[in-house]
C-alpha cells in the first residue's frame, strides 16, 4: 500500500475545464496528505483553485471539468479510477461535506430531519423509524433545540446558522474519516460564526474526523488547523504547520496575504497597510506564476518554473529564494501612519430620529428606529451590526435613496430628508456613495469615460472646461490610466472597478461620502491598497465618511467613531479607540469578542508567542 | 458585435437554412409583383381545380387562379401585419415592463394584474370577439395581435429589469438626480436589448402565427386579397378534389414561421 | 401546528376566492361594456340593412335595449346567476342548456387532450433535461421548437390530408355518432387531438426541461448526490419535487391556449364544441350567445388558475408559509 501515511494523499492533482475546446487548468500539479484526526487548512484567493480541488477530492466536477492527472488516495484506495457505484459508497459514509451557502445546500421542500435521516438510509439500510431516531440525536447533537418538533420543519424555517448546523449534522451522520469544510461560515454573521466555530472544537473532541477546510480567510484557518496549504493560480506554493508557516513564511504570496491584512486592533494612526501589488501581466508559461507580483523576483523567476522546496521547520515553499524571504520576516511597518483627525470644526451630518418601516404583505419590519447622531466635518463615523442590524438602511436614507418614516436628515445645515431626485443640486453634490459589489457599481453598457463624465455634468454644472482637468486628476488620484476611460466595466477587474466607483464619487469634491462595505467583495490583496487609497484622498479632500461594515478590523482601521447598531437601534457610539478597548454594552462585548474567536489568534506583525498558541490545535476561546 | 452574432447564427446548417426562408419571404413580400407569372386574383373559370403542372406549379384552385402567384402575392399581407403589430406589441411591452419593473409598488401590481388578466384570456378567442365587433381591417387586426402580444412582452421585460434595478449603478443614477426616463431608456434598456431582441423574434413568430388562424376564421384579411390562411380556408371545402390548394399555403406558414422561431430559439442560446 | 397551517391555507383559498370573484364581476362589466359600446346596430344587425327604422325600434324595445345600459347590465348578471342566460338572437332559443351541451362536448375533447399532453410534455421535459446537450435532447428540442410555432389549422390541415384522404385511418369530422362506445368516440377525437397537442407539448416540455436543469445545477443537489444517494433517488425525492413545480403553473396557463386551439380545431373538424358555437356567435355577431360564452369561460379559466395556484401553494412549503402568514 503506498498510502499508509493518512487519511487522504493527494497526489500530482491537476483538474482542468474545458472551454469551447480548450483546457484550462484550475488545479495543477497539487499534492498533499491529511492523516488521521488531522486538521489541514487551504488558502486562498478567488479563483485560486481551491473549491475545486475539494470537489475533486469527492470526484463531482461540473460536467466541462475533469481530473487531467494525478491520484486521490484515500484510507489507501485511489478514489480517481472509481465507478458511481463505488464513489456514492463513501461519499456521505467515509467523506463527508459541509457547504458555503447552508440555505441552498439544504433541500427546500424536504423536511430537515428527512434530509438527516435518508444519509442513515442510504448508508445503513435502515428503516424509516430507526433513522429518524438517529437523525433527532444528530440534531440534538448539533444543538437544535427540540430535535423532534424541528425534524418536521422545513429549512426555511431556521436560522442561517441553524441550517448550517443541520447541515453539519447531515455531514456527521455517519461519521466519516474526513470531513471537507469549504468556507462553511463565509456569509455568516460573526456571532454566528463563532458558534459555528466552536460547534466543530466541540464536535471533533467527539468524532475522530480529519479535515480539510477549504477558506479564504487566514485568522479562521489558523484558529481550527494544525497544518495548512497556500493555493495560488492552482497551484500549492507553501504548505507547513500553521504557527510556523503564518509566523515565518517561505514564500513571497504567503507573505504578502499575512501582510495586507488589516491587523485587528490597528487603526489608521498605528500603521499603514501594505497592498499586494496586483500584477501588471500575466505569468510567462513554464515561469514562476507569482512571479509578475512579487517582491523578490529576480530574472530567474521568469525563465524558470519552482519546485516545492523544503524550507526547514517543516515548511515547503515553491520559491527559488525561499530563503530570503524567510529571513525578510514581516515587512517593516511602514512609518507614514496617517495624522489623526483634526478636532472637528463643526456638524456636517445631523441625524434626528429616524425611523424606516418597511411593510411587504401585510406585515412591517421596523429596519431602523429612533437613530440620533452627529458627524462632525472630516472624519470618519464606523457604523458596525450584523446582518439586520439596519445600517445599510441607515446609510441609504441619509444617501435619499430611501425615505424614512420619522425622523430628519441635516447636511451642512440643510434638511434633506427627502428622495435624492428631490434634494438640490449642491446637496447632491455635497454627498456621494461608494457600494459594496463592485461588477454592479458601474452600468456595463457604457464606458468609463461616459460615466465619470455623466457624473460631473449632472453635479458641477459650471464644470465646463476644468472638466477634462478634474477627470485626468481623478483618475490619476486612483491610479487608473487615461487609456481606462474608453474601455467597459466588465473589461477591469473588481478592484480597478472600485477604484472607477470612488473615482466617481470623489469627481465632485464630496464633503460627506457614504462607504456601504466598500471593500466586503474584493480579495485581501486588493482590499489593502482601496483602504489606502480611502485613507488618501479622505485627507486629501478633507472629507467626512460614513463607513458601513460588517467588517470590525477593517472599521477600527478606518473609523474615528464608532457607531454600533443592533436589530435597528444605536446601541452604542463614541470615539473608535473607547469602543472597542472598553465597550460599555453586552452587545458590543458579544460583538467583539466573537471576533476574536477567529482574528485574535493571529497577528501577522504581532509577537511570535501568540502565533505559537495556535501550534498544538484549536484554541477555545 | 453584429459580425459575431451573425457567425452564432450561421454556426448551424439549420439555422442557416432558417435564415435564408426568413430572408427569402421578405425579400418576395417587397419584389412579388416581378415574380409572379400570373395576377395573384386573375380568374380562368375553365381552368379550375388544375393539378400542379409545367403552365402551374402548385395548380390552380376553385376560382382558376395560379396557386404559386397567390401564394407570393399571400406574404406580403402576413408579414406587414405581422411585423407591424410585433413592433407596437413589443414597444408598447418593453416600455410597460420598464416602467412595471423599476417602479414596482402599486404601479407595478396594477399593470401585471391587469395584464394577468389580459393573458387569462386566449388570444385567439379575444381577438375574434374585438374583430367581429370591430370590423375586419388590416389596421384593426394590427391593433388586436399587438394588443395581445404586449403582456406577454411586458412580463419577460420586467423579470430582465428585476434583475437589473436593484444593481448599484442604478442608485447612482438615483444619487445624480437623473430622471426615471432617463434611468428606464438610458441606464437598463440598453443592457435588456438582448432580452427584448429575443422577444421581438419571438413574437413575431407568434404574430403571425395569430394574423394566420385569424385569417383562416374568418376575422382577418378578406378575400379576395392573396392570403395564405384565408387560402388554407378557401381552399378546405374542396380539399379532396385539389388538396394542392390546401397544402400550398399551409406549407407556406409553416415553412416562415418554424424559420422565424429556429432563429428566435439561437438568439435566445446565444 | 398542522391544523393550523391548514386552516391558514383555508382563510388563504378563501381570500383568493373573494379576489376572484371581484375580478369576475370587472371582466363581466368589460364584457358587457365592450360587446354593447362597439359600433354596429342591433336592429339592423338582425333585420338586415334595409329594415324600417320603425322595425329597428321594435326590434330594439323588444330586447329590452331602450333601457340604460347599468339597467341592462344589472338585469343580465341577475339572469346569469339564476340560470336564465337570455335568448340566442340569431336562433331565438335559450342559450343556457345549449351553451352546456356544447361545453360538455369541449369539457371531453380538452379531457382527452391533456390526458394525453400531460405525461408525455413531462417525460420529454424530464429526458430532455437528463441527456441535456445529447442526441436525445436535440431531437426533443427540435420537434418543441418547430411544434410550438405551427398554427392548429395548418396542422390539422395536414393531418387530414394523410391520415384522413390518403391514408383513411380516421374520420376528418369529428362529429361524433349518437351511439358511438368509448373506442368508437376515441378514434373520432384522434386527429383533433393530435392536432391541438404539439404546441401545449412544446411549451410544457420547455418549462419542464428548464426548471429541471436549474435544479439539477442546485446546490441541494450536489448536497444529496454528495450524501451518497444513489442517482434514481436523487432524481425521483430530490429534483423532480421542485423541478415540477413550476410545470403546474404552465399547464394551468396552457389552459387558455387550449381553449383559443378549440376554437380553431372545432372549426377545422366541425366538432360541436363551444368554441365552435362562438366563433359562429362572433361571425353573425350574436351579442347575447357571445356574451355568454365569453364570461363561462372566463369563469373556467380563472378558477383554473386559482385551482393551480392553489396547488402550488400547497405543495411549495416556502410559498405556503409566505401565503398562511409566516411561521408555521
Amino acid at each position: 500500500m503506498s498510502a499508509s501515511a493518512g487519511v487522504l494523499r493527494v497526489e500530482g492533482l491537476t483538474v482542468e475545464y474545458r472551454v469551447g475546446g480548450t483546457a484550462f487548468p484550475a488545479v495543477r500539479d497539487v499534492s498533499f496528505s491529511i492523516g488521521s484526526g488531522e486538521s489541514m487548512g487551504l488558502v486562498g484567493e478567488s479563483g485560486s483553485g481551491k473549491t475545486t480541488l475539494g470537489m475533486a477530492i469527492l470526484r463531482y466536477l461540473p460536467e466541462n471539468g475533469s481530473i487531467a492527472q494525478g491520484s486521490i488516495f484515500f484510507d489507501g484506495t485511489d478514489l480517481v479510477p472509481l465507478g458511481r457505484r463505488e464513489l456514492s459508497r463513501i461519499r456521505g459514509n467515509r467523506i463527508a461535506m459541509v457547504y458555503q451557502n447552508p440555505a441552498s445546500a439544504l433541500n427546500p421542500s424536504l423536511r430537515a430531519g428527512e434530509q438527516i435521516a435518508e444519509v442513515y438510509r442510504a448508508h445503513l439500510g435502515l428503516g424509516r423509524d430507526a433513522a429518524r431516531e438517529r437523525a433527532e440525536t444528530m440534531l440534538d447533537l448539533v444543538q437544535i433545540p427540540d430535535p423532534h418538533g424541528a425534524y418536521d420543519r422545513y429549512p426555511h424555517q431556521f436560522s442561517g446558522g441553524q441550517k448550517q448546523r443541520i447541515v453539519i449534522g447531515m455531514a456527521l451522520a455517519m461519521d466519516p474519516s474526513l470531513l471537507i469544510l469549504d468556507e462553511p461560515t463565509t456569509g455568516l454573521d460573526v456571532t454566528v460564526e463563532a458558534e459555528i466555530v466552536e460547534l466543530f472544537t466541540d464536535l471533533r473532541a467527539r468524532f475522530d474526523t480529519a479535515i480539510l477546510f477549504i477558506s479564504h480567510d487566514i485568522g479562521l484557518v489558523a484558529t481550527v488547523c494544525e497544518r495548512v496549504g497556500v493555493l495560488y493560480r492552482g497551484e500549492m506554493v507553501e504548505t507547513g504547520a500553521t504557527a510556523a508557516t503564518f509566523q515565518r513564511p517561505t514564500n513571497p504570496y504567503t507573505r504578502g496575504l499575512l501582510s495586507c491584512r488589516v491587523p485587528p486592533g490597528a487603526s489608521k494612526e498605528s500603521r499603514r497597510l501594505e497592498p499586494l501589488p496586483a500584477g501588471s501581466r500575466d505569468p510567462e508559461p513554464g515561469a514562476c506564476s507569482f512571479e509578475p507580483r512579487c517582491a523578490f523576483r529576480e530574472p530567474r523567476c521568469r525563465q524558470e518554473h519552482p519546485a516545492l522546496y523544503d524550507a526547514g521547520g517543516g515548511q515547503r515553499s515553491r520559491c527559488f529564494f525561499h530563503e530570503t524571504v524567510a529571513e525578510a520576516g514581516p515587512p517593516a511597518v511602514t512609518d507614514v501612519a496617517t495624522q489623526p483627525a483634526a478636532p472637528s470644526d463643526g456638524t456636517l451630518l445631523e441625524v434626528r430620529g429616524l425611523r424606516k418601516v418597511f411593510r411587504s404583505g401585510g406585515r412591517e419590519v421596523v429596519a431602523v428606529e429612533g437613530a440620533d447622531f452627529t458627524l462632525a466635518a472630516g472624519r470618519i463615523l464606523g457604523v458596525v451590526g450584523e446582518s439586520g442590524s439596519g445600517k445599510t438602511t441607515l446609510a441609504r436614507v441619509i444617501a435619499g435613496l430611501e425615505v424614512p418614516d420619522e425622523g430628519r436628515v441635516v447636511l451642512a445645515g440643510v434638511d434633506v430628508t427627502k428622495p435624492a431626485h428631490k434634494r438640490t443640486v449642491e446637496a447632491r453634490r455635497a454627498l456621494q456613495m461608494v457600494f459594496q459589489h463592485p461588477d454592479g457599481t458601474l452600468n456595463p453598457s457604457m464606458r468609463i469615460g461616459q460615466i465619470l463624465r455623466r457624473q460631473m455634468h449632472m453635479l458641477s454644472p459650471d464644470g465646463g472646461a476644468d472638466a477634462e482637468q478634474t477627470l485626468a486628476d481623478i483618475l490619476k488620484a486612483v491610479q487608473l490610466d487615461p487609456e481606462h476611460l474608453d474601455v467597459r466595466p466588465r473589461q477591469l477587474s473588481g478592484g480597478q472597478q472600485q477604484r472607477v466607483a470612488i473615482a466617481r464619487a470623489f469627481s465632485t469634491s464630496p464633503d460627506l461620502v457614504v462607504l456601504d462595505e466598500p471593500t466586503s467583495a474584493l480579495d485581501v490583496s486588493v482590499q489593502a491598497a482601496i483602504l489606502n487609497l480611502l485613507i488618501d484622498l479622505q485627507r486629501r479632500e478633507d472629507a467626512s465618511y460614513l463607513l458601513i461594515s460588517h467588517d470590525l478590523a477593517v472599521v477600527r482601521y478606518l473609523a474615528d467613531d464608532i457607531l454600533v447598531m443592533h436589530q435597528g437601534r444605536i446601541v452604542e457610539h463614541g470615539p473608535a479607540a473607547d469602543v472597542f478597548d472598553s465597550p460599555q454594552e453586552e452587545y458590543t462585548r458579544k460583538l467583539l469578542s466573537a471576533v476574536t474567536v477567529h482574528a485574535g489568534k493571529l497577528a501577522s506583525a504581532g509577537p511570535p508567542a501568540r502565533a505559537q498558541d495556535t501550534a498544538g490545535g484549536p484554541v477555545r476561546t | 458585435m453584429i459580425g459575431t452574432r451573425l457567425r452564432t447564427l450561421l454556426a448551424s446548417p439549420g439555422v442557416t437554412l432558417a435564415v435564408a426562408v426568413v430572408l427569402g419571404w421578405l425579400a418576395i413580400a417587397v419584389i412579388w409583383p416581378l415574380l409572379v407569372p400570373y395576377g395573384p386574383t386573375a380568374q380562368q373559370l375553365g381552368g379550375r381545380y388544375a393539378p400542379p403542372s409545367a403552365e402551374h406549379w402548385l395548380g390552380t384552385d376553385n376560382l382558376g387562379r395560379d396557386v404559386l402567384s397567390r401564394i407570393l402575392a399571400g406574404s406580403r399581407s402576413v408579414l406587414i401585419v405581422g411585423l407591424a403589430s410585433t413592433t407596437l406589441g413589443v414597444a408598447v411591452g418593453t416600455t410597460l415592463g420598464l416602467v412595471a419593473g423599476f417602479y414596482r409598488g402599486r404601479v407595478d401590481e396594477l399593470l401585471m394584474r391587469s395584464l394577468d388578466l389580459l393573458m387569462a384570456f386566449p388570444i385567439i378567442v379575444i381577438a375574434s370577439v374585438i374583430l367581429a365587433m370591430l370590423g375586419p381591417s388590416r389596421l384593426n387586426l394590427v391593433l388586436v395581435i399587438a394588443l395581445m402580444l404586449a403582456p406577454y412582452n411586458a412580463r419577460v421585460v420586467r423579470s430582465a429589469v428585476l434583475s437589473w434595478r436593484d444593481r448599484d449603478f442604478v442608485a447612482a443614477a438615483r444619487l445624480r438626480g437623473e430622471s426615471g426616463a432617463y434611468i428606464l431608456f438610458r441606464e437598463l434598456l440598453p443592457n435588456i436589448m438582448g432580452t427584448v431582441n429575443v422577444e421581438f423574434t419571438m413574437r413575431l413568430a407568434l404574430s403571425i402565427f395569430a394574423v394566420a388562424t385569424l385569417s383562416f376564421l374568418g376575422f382577418g384579411i378578406q378575400p379576395p386579397t392573396p392570403d395564405w390562411g384565408l387560402m388554407v380556408s378557401e381552399g378546405r371545402p374542396f380539399y379532396q378534389i385539389a388538396p394542392w390548394v390546401v397544402v400550398a399555403p399551409a406549407a407556406a406558414i409553416a415553412s416562415l414561421v418554424v424559420a422565424i422561431n429556429v432563429v428566435a430559439q439561437r438568439l435566445r442560446a446565444s | 401546528m398542522a391544523r393550523s397551517a391548514d386552516s391558514g391555507l383555508l382563510r388563504y383559498f378563501l381570500r383568493r376566492l373573494a379576489v376572484m370573484l371581484g375580478l369576475l364581476v370587472l371582466v363581466s362589466v368589460l364584457i358587457f361594456a365592450m360587446v354593447e359600446i362597439l359600433p354596429g346596430d342591433v336592429g339592423n344587425l338582425i333585420l338586415g340593412q334595409y329594415a324600417t327604422a320603425e322595425n329597428v325600434d321594435l326590434v330594439r324595445q323588444q330586447l329590452g335595449l331602450d333601457r340604460p345600459l347599468a339597467v341592462r347590465y344589472l338585469d343580465w348578471m341577475g339572469g346569469f346567476l339564476t340560470g336564465d342566460w337570455g335568448d340566442s338572437w340569431r336562433l331565438g332559443t335559450p342559450l343556457a342548456p345549449l351553451i352546456g351541451r356544447r361545453l360538455y362536448n369541449s369539457v371531453v375533447l380538452a379531457g382527452v387532450a391533456f390526458a394525453f399532453v400531460i405525461p408525455v410534455s413531462i417525460t420529454a421535459g424530464i429526458v430532455s433535461a437528463l441527456r441535456r446537450d445529447r442526441l436525445t435532447d436535440r431531437v426533443i428540442n427540435g420537434i418543441s421548437v418547430v411544434s410550438i410555432t405551427i398554427p392548429e389549422f395548418v396542422s390539422s390541415m395536414f393531418l387530414i390530408l394523410f391520415f384522413s384522404l390518403l391514408l383513411p385511418w380516421f374520420p376528418s369530422s369529428a362529429m361524433v355518432p349518437e351511439d358511438a362506445g368509448p373506442l368508437t368516440t376515441l378514434r373520432y377525437l384522434a386527429l383533433p387531438v393530435i392536432a391541438i397537442s404539439p404546441v401545449l407539448i412544446g411549451y410544457i416540455a420547455r418549462t419542464v426541461r428548464a426548471s429541471m436543469i436549474t435544479e439539477l445545477g442546485a446546490d441541494y443537489t450536489r448536497t444529496a448526490y454528495l450524501k451518497g444517494l444513489d442517482p434514481r433517488t436523487v432524481i425521483t425525492k430530490h429534483v423532480l419535487r421542485n423541478a415540477l413545480l413550476p410545470a403546474i403553473t404552465v399547464i394551468a396557463n396552457q389552459i387558455a391556449w387550449l381553449v383559443g386551439g378549440l376554437v380553431v380545431i372545432e372549426a377545422v373538424f366541425n366538432y360541436p364544441g363551444i368554441g365552435q358555437l362562438l366563433l359562429q356567435a362572433a361571425l353573425v355577431q350574436d351579442v347575447p350567445m357571445l356574451e355568454a360564452i365569453v364570461l363561462i369561460l372566463a369563469a373556467i379559466l380563472m378558477l383554473s388558475n386559482l385551482a393551480a395556484d392553489l396547488l402550488y401553494t400547497m405543495l411549495n412549503p416556502r410559498v405556503r408559509a409566505q401565503a398562511t402568514g409566516g411561521a408555521t
